[in-house]
């Protein structure tokens, strides 16, 4: 049940690919330090998260803007999920503290979340980039 | 951990209506994890490891059902909250290590058994009689259904 990026998950656009690799790089971190039980130390790592998560997920929608992705509205909704479950979780880590059962929470859905996302919904996104690569657009 | 030859300790308990903690989805999940837990000491035993698996069953199993229980406890004030919280805690913790044994890879064979053995343990020690004890509890107050 690891938190990590494999070559399985890329989706063949470099960018894409080293941001992804980031992400499970910061959720693993945060993960690790529920399981450590150190309030101080899961504070500045849910930003670091969050923070990250958001600017990939704006550099992934501004990319689908400038192709012309037509599932654009669909990708960026879920995107948006991601940013309200993953704040409403936080919220509940808040009132139960670093327990054990909150870092399982957690640790289970980042891991079924981003990879689901990645290799469902970025997949699509990449094979409508490798098609028109091949129409050379 | 604590080492352990416990997969006698199963012997033939699995699921039974003694075991119902007045609870209807507790119960079926108590069902599912016997029925998961013998399959995941079968397979030990035959040495065809389906560890992966059973450990990201056990992930949900845990996440979705402590939780329940959890809060069933608070909701009603139940006073061995926290002796069976911290059972819970423990569940999750040498659940953790045993997945990161097991990510960690070269000891399927040794995490089978080391799995099969601590959940054979969990089964007897928390389901079997701190579970029930909830149950008893809760029943004894008339409070039975659930979500």
């Amino acid at each position: 049940m690891v938190l990590q990026w494999t070559p399985s998950l890329a989706v063949g656009v470099p960018m894409i690919d080293a941001q992804h690799q980031e992400l499970f790089r910061r959720a693993e971190r945060l993960i690790l330090a529920l399981r450590g039980g150190d309030r101080t130390e899961v504070a500045p790592l849910v930003v670091y998260l969050s923070e990250y998560a958001a600017t990939h997920f704006a550099d992934e929608e501004r990319l689908m803007g400038e192709i012309g992705y037509p599932d654009l509205a669909e990708h960026r909704a879920a995107h948006e999920a991601f940013r309200k479950e993953f704040k409403e979780l936080v919220r509940e880590y808040e009132r139960k503290g670093p327990t054990p059962l909150v870092a399982l929470t957690l640790h289970n859905w980042l891991s079924d979340w981003l990879r689901r996302h990645v290799s469902t919904v970025d997949m699509r996104l990449a094979a409508f980039m490798e098609a028109r690569r091949k129409r050379g657009q | 951990m604590t080492a352990h030859a416990g997969t006698e300790a199963l012997g033939g308990l699995r699921w039974t209506p003694s075991l119902s903690v007045g609870d209807a989805v507790l119960d079926a999940q108590h069902r599912e994890l016997f029925r998961r837990a013998a399959e995941v000491i079968a397979s030990a035993e035959r040495g065809d490891g389906q560890v992966a698996g059973a450990i990201e069953f056990l992930h949900e199993y845990a996440a979705a059902h402590f939780g329940v229980e959890e809060d069933l406890m608070v909701q009603h004030g139940f006073p061995g909250l926290v002796r069976h919280r911290a059972e819970h805690a423990r569940f999750i913790e040498d659940l953790l290590e045993l997945s990161d044994a097991h990510d960690r890879g070269g000891q399927e064979a040794r995490v089978s058994v080391r799995l099969a053995a601590w959940l054979a343990e969990w089964m007897v020690r928390h389901v079997a009689a701190t579970d029930t004890e909830l149950g008893r509890w809760l029943a004894a107050r008339g409070v039975s259904g659930g979500e």
